[in-house]
């Protein structure tokens, strides 16, 4: 069964083809160099460029994979959560080619797809701990199948992602933060500086992250420490952001008594997040290869396979709305109880 | 026959026209949510009993994300089907409701005003102004005898009181497209957003 996959959910265009789930065809991914002199993702260009290039990356993407677009099966199109001009975007053109083609339209979750993307490169069992980190979720999850999970925890307040743009952007390193910091710290073997790993150690956050306190904490170290050395900074930063996400997840392991964890999101690609995760011999962790990271028509096609299979598909378009984000007001406050 | 679409104002618009301009079917959508506009459209097209063989788009300039969906769909369209795209102005789609020689066009860009001045076959450029900017513009090219027409002057309406403004056809209609289309160009063609985002904007 061969599946286009759509995803426009951020500043990343992504269009793949994949068949029964897990053969990549084609995998084209445009991603938009605009937002760098912004230090962040601007809403309204990412949309722009999305709907510029989207047609183009469709063309490429069938012919990458040798086919027409009669040939394709169904269509994935990740539906939420992301930025809702962006997602309109992708939705629309996914609808149309639906009704056009008279194909199945599959709606198709962005962190979930980050998750499944590690399923390409790996045989996983379930149950499984689900962690996605990127710059705009940090979620630790419990999966049962590909089309029954729950999340367990959130950030209460910035995604790790964000962090590593908010710090790099304090310390005048460029934008996406992530790969910076990872390859400057990668250069450090120990630092003198410490920050505190936000733990939330409170009952009602057993599984929850925080991380404004550790940004605030780098923003009040530089500026007492006008002497400061950037690479010490970015160590430890990373050092402190990072290990508290293994360390909760070890404690979701524990509770759910589940040695199996699935990584995903553009952090995943972090190589101390790594280190960490594979130094422990306690875990069966597995991580997306590094292309499959960020954002990606890939992730999406190859789940929507299977939520076609469990008769997941878009009946009536009306009833499918983008959203921007997974959890609402209430969802985050029931986590914390 | 073309299939033509307008999404730039609050009020969509889709309508198959013949090779004499005979509109043979229309569809005028008001839904609040753009998406429900879109998608009601999308039902339309899908029933449609005609065949066509090219696309008539209203290119803007007007709401950034009506225009964008519109696009998306209109491009895809024509993407699939191998057929081209024409494109026709927000404003001059909105000017040819009437049949006036005089005649100032205003669409209103969320808070600024869109604006395009007509003298018998003769338009001016498309301005992109803020509502005194507007003003003053009307007074120093003394336009007071001029026809307004468009949803500019009628969400403003309070600043453009003593103007002579047609409130009756102040969106584009599937009527005017035969008049204004230019083109042809395939599944490339893209929107006429007027101006930069806001965050550009702020960075210039």
């Amino acid at each position: 069964m061969l599946i286009l996959g759509i995803e426009t959910s951020c500043d990343d265009t992504g269009v793949a083809v994949v068949g029964d789930g897990y053969k990549i065809l084609s995998n084209i991914v445009f991603s938009q160099e605009e937002h760098k002199k912004f230090s962040g993702v601007v809403p309204e260009i990412a949309s722009r460029k999305h709907l510029e290039y989207i047609h183009n990356l469709i063309e490429k993407a069938l012919s990458g994979a040798n086919i027409l677009l009669s040939d394709i099966d169904a269509v994935g199109v990740t539906v939420k959560p992301g930025l809702i001009g962006s997602l309109l975007v992708g939705l629309s053109v996914a609808s149309t080619i639906s009704y056009l083609t008279g194909k199945p339209l599959i709606p198709v979750n962005h962190i979930e797809s980050h998750i499944y993307a590690a399923s390409f490169d790996n045989n996983i069992d379930f149950p499984f701990i689900g962690l996605i980190v990127s710059g705009g979720h940090t979620l630790l999850t419990v999966w049962n199948s590909w089309v029954d999970k729950k999340i367990i925890g959130t950030t209460i307040d910035d995604s790790v992602g964000e962090a590593f743009d908010k710090v790099a952007k304090l310390l005048d390193l460029g934008y996406p933060g992530g790969p910076i910091i990872d390859k400057i710290a990668k250069g450090v073997k120990e630092s003198s500086v410490s920050f505190p790993l936000v733990m939330l150690n409170n009952k009602e956050d057993r599984y929850n992250f925080s991380y404004s306190g550790l940004k605030t904490s780098v923003v009040y170290y530089i500026r007492n420490n006008r002497e400061y050395n950037k690479e010490d900074v970015v160590y430890s930063f990373q050092k402190a952001a990072i290990d508290v996400l293994y360390k909760k997840t070890v404690i979701a392991c524990k509770d759910f008594n589940i040695n199996n964890v699935v990584i995903g999101g553009g952090v995943a690609a972090n190589s101390y997040l790594r280190e960490v995760f594979l130094s422990d011999k306690k875990l069966k962790t597995f991580f997306p290869s590094i292309k499959l990271c960020t954002d990606n028509g890939v992730m999406v096609a190859g789940l929507a396979y299977y939520l076609y299979k469990n008769g997941i598909v878009i009946n009536d378009p009306k009833s499918i709305e983008p959203v921007d984000k997974i959890l609402t007001y209430n969802d985050k406050k029931a986590l914390r109880k | 026959m073309k299939l033509v679409l307008s999404s730039s104002t609050d009020i969509f618009c889709c309508g198959i026209i013949d090779n004499n301009s005979n509109i043979l079917t229309s569809i005028y959508v008001k839904e609040k949510k753009i998406q429900d506009k879109i998608l009601k459209i999308i039902d339309f097209i899908k029933v449609l009993g005609y065949e066509y063989d090219s696309i008539g788009i209203d290119v803007g300039p007007g709401g950034f994300t009506g225009l964008r969906i519109g696009f998306s769909v209109i491009k895809t369209i024509s993407f699939i089907k191998k057929i081209p795209v024409y494109g026709a102005y927000s404003l001059d789609l909105i000017r040819y409701n009437t049949v006036s020689d005089r005649v100032v066009s205003g669409i209103d860009g969320n808070g600024r005003i869109f604006l395009r001045v007509y003298e018998k076959e003769n338009k001016s450029d498309i301005f992109d102004f803020t509502i005194t900017e507007a003003l003053k513009f009307i007074e120093d090219k003394k336009l007071y005898d001029y026809e307004f027409i468009g949803n500019a002057f009628l969400n403003y309406s309070k600043y453009f009181s003593n103007l002579r403004i047609n409130d009756r056809f102040y969106y584009p209609t599937v009527d005017s497209f035969s008049k204004c289309l230019v083109g042809p160009y395939n599944y490339e063609i893209l929107p006429y957003y007027g101006r930069k985002s806001q965050a550009e904007e702020l960075k210039c």
